[in-house]
């Protein structure tokens, strides 16, 4: 690799495992509430909205958006126990050199695990802070040996409704697939996770390996990742399938693009209870130094 | 039989029991008891009340057409407490959620459908709350003040269509509470029909 992010995020910023109650400044926020309209916290453009607050592994394993358990947000804490994570493996195919299916132990053995701190926006305007274990999907496609003509990456989640009953339901047309332009891939902030807090990924963060690319919506950091195809043209994906007008293929993380349901200029960090202030929300989630360029001649209002 | 033993309960007690739910919350809140994002949890659970006892609401004439259990009395009680969750729920949603950034407030009131129409349905719901009281009752007349409150039921609609809309993908429940709505709407309907006839 030419070179190798490193983030601006170190390991102070992120919370202890422990659950932080103190965090939670409860009694403020009701007090705002009796006083009702009169107060009025309009705070999103103060300086201090843009410190971090990282979360803790509660939050980040107890607050999840993975319908193939449910729609709530809880559910895939409740429900994902239920998957089999072991023994797991990955086919690479399409426009590599070396197509096949891996196991993800003889991968991983292949690759430079290490800890990365990204900041996490949902397309729902809430964020998170997390401390991702992972490796870059550069890493893995150099491996593989991307073609000349593949222009795109695909990915797919397992399909087994038998241990994940969402996908019974007709919520999305499983399985999950996300995709990737092929220069978004090999961007060095595009890892393969496969821990959390050091430790192995909980189930209903995307065992036992998931795409996050941190600039992006977090619906393209497909979970439980079973496929990668090298494409040449640009691959479907699941909640572009769903709804068109709503998710776009590319999904970066934009203020000023507004989402037909959310507006996306502000967001709430999660964990800070009813005194959280919303934030503005960063182009490309705070990491346009770093990807910016990878969309310079795009019109990111058409392309989103 | 069942008319007897209503006859000597009163619409306060609606009003104590519909009101613990909100208490019950307004605890969990303050002991950090509402998960992760207590927020949302909060506002969800408001809303989700609201709706419930809109359908209780209509529900009423139907019951007493089909069943004959005469639940009139209390009926009052459940549109004031339909009310009053609504408000809370779009307090929350304001207060908490969007944080009075005015100018991110309007823009989701008017541009999203689904937070349009459940504005509309609480907006709608207003006068009729106001008008919830005997006083009311009197000034405007029977005949007018019944005609007022038949707004309940394109409201109820709305109510119904919000839920169902604020979900990303098709989920069951929402859909089963707008079919009730539905239903309630319909019967009641074809009952005020039947009773033009005589």
């Amino acid at each position: 690799m030419s070179y190798r992010y490193k983030s601006d995020l170190s390991i102070r910023d992120v919370t202890p495992e422990s659950f932080f109650i103190s965090r939670r400044k409860l009694t403020l926020g009701f007090s705002a509430m009796a006083a009702g309209g009169l107060v009025g916290f309009n705070t999103a453009n103060s300086e201090e909205a843009a410190t971090e607050t990282p979360n803790t592994l509660e939050e980040i394993s107890g607050y999840n958006n993975y319908y193939e358990f449910g729609t709530g947000k809880g559910d895939p804490a409740k429900y994902a126990g239920t998957l089999t994570t072991e023994p797991w493996s990955v086919k690479i195919d399409g426009m590599v050199e070396k197509p096949g299916e891996y196991s993800l132990s003889d991968l991983l053995e292949k690759m430079v695990l290490e800890d990365r701190i990204y900041r996490f926006r949902c397309v729902e305007a809430w964020s998170m802070v997390i401390p991702w274990r992972g490796f870059e999907l550069a890493d893995l496609l150099e491996f593989a040996g991307v073609k000349k003509e593949a222009k795109y990456v695909a990915f797919e989640t397992l399909l087994r409704p038998e241990e994940m009953w969402g996908q019974n339901k007709n919520y999305l047309d499983w399985p999950y697939r996300e995709g990737l332009r092929l220069d978004e891939a090999l961007h060095p902030l595009s890892i393969m996770a496969t821990g959390l807090y050091g430790k192995s990924l909980p189930n209903q963060n995307g065992a036992p390996i998931r795409l996050v690319v941190p600039w992006k919506y977090g619906f393209k950091s497909i979970k439980a990742i079973v496929r990668i195809t090298l494409m040449e043209e640009q691959p479907r994906t699941s909640w572009s399938i769903a709804n068109p007008r709503e998710y776009g293929f590319y999904s970066n993380v934009n203020p000023v693009v507004d989402h037909p349901r959310w507006s996306q200029a502000s967001e709430r960090r999660i964990g800070s209870g009813f005194v959280a202030k919303r934030q503005p929300t960063l182009l490309f989630n705070g990491y346009g130094e770093e990807v910016a360029s990878l969309y310079e001649d795009m019109d990111l209002q058409a392309f989103y | 039989m069942l008319n007897n033993i209503l006859k000597n309960i009163s619409p306060r007690y609606v009003y104590f029991m519909g009101s613990l739910p909100f208490l019950i919350l307004v605890l969990m809140a303050f002991s950090n008891s509402l998960g992760i994002d207590p927020v949302k949890k909060l506002e969800h659970e408001l809303g989700d009340f609201s709706i419930k006892f809109l359908i209780i609401t209509l529900a009423v004439s139907p019951i007493q057409e089909i069943f004959t259990v005469n639940l009139i009395k209390y009926r009052r009680a459940l549109g004031v407490l339909t009310y009053f969750y609504a408000m809370c729920h779009f307090l929350t949603w304001a207060v908490f959620d969007i944080q009075f950034i005015w100018e991110q407030l309007i823009r989701d009131l008017i541009k999203r459908p689904y937070i349009t129409i459940g504005f509309l349905a609480f907006v709608g719901m207003t006068p009729l709350a106001l008008t919830s009281n005997a006083f009311s009752l009197r000034k405007m007349g029977p005949v007018s003040w019944r005609k007022l409150h038949k707004l309940i039921y394109p409201i109820g609609l709305l109510a119904g269509t919000h839920f169902v809309m604020v979900k990303k993908v098709w989920e069951t429940e929402p859909m089963i509470y707008l079919s009730m709505i539905l239903m309630l709407v319909g019967i009641s309907f074809v009952i005020r029909q039947r009773k033009r006839k005589l």
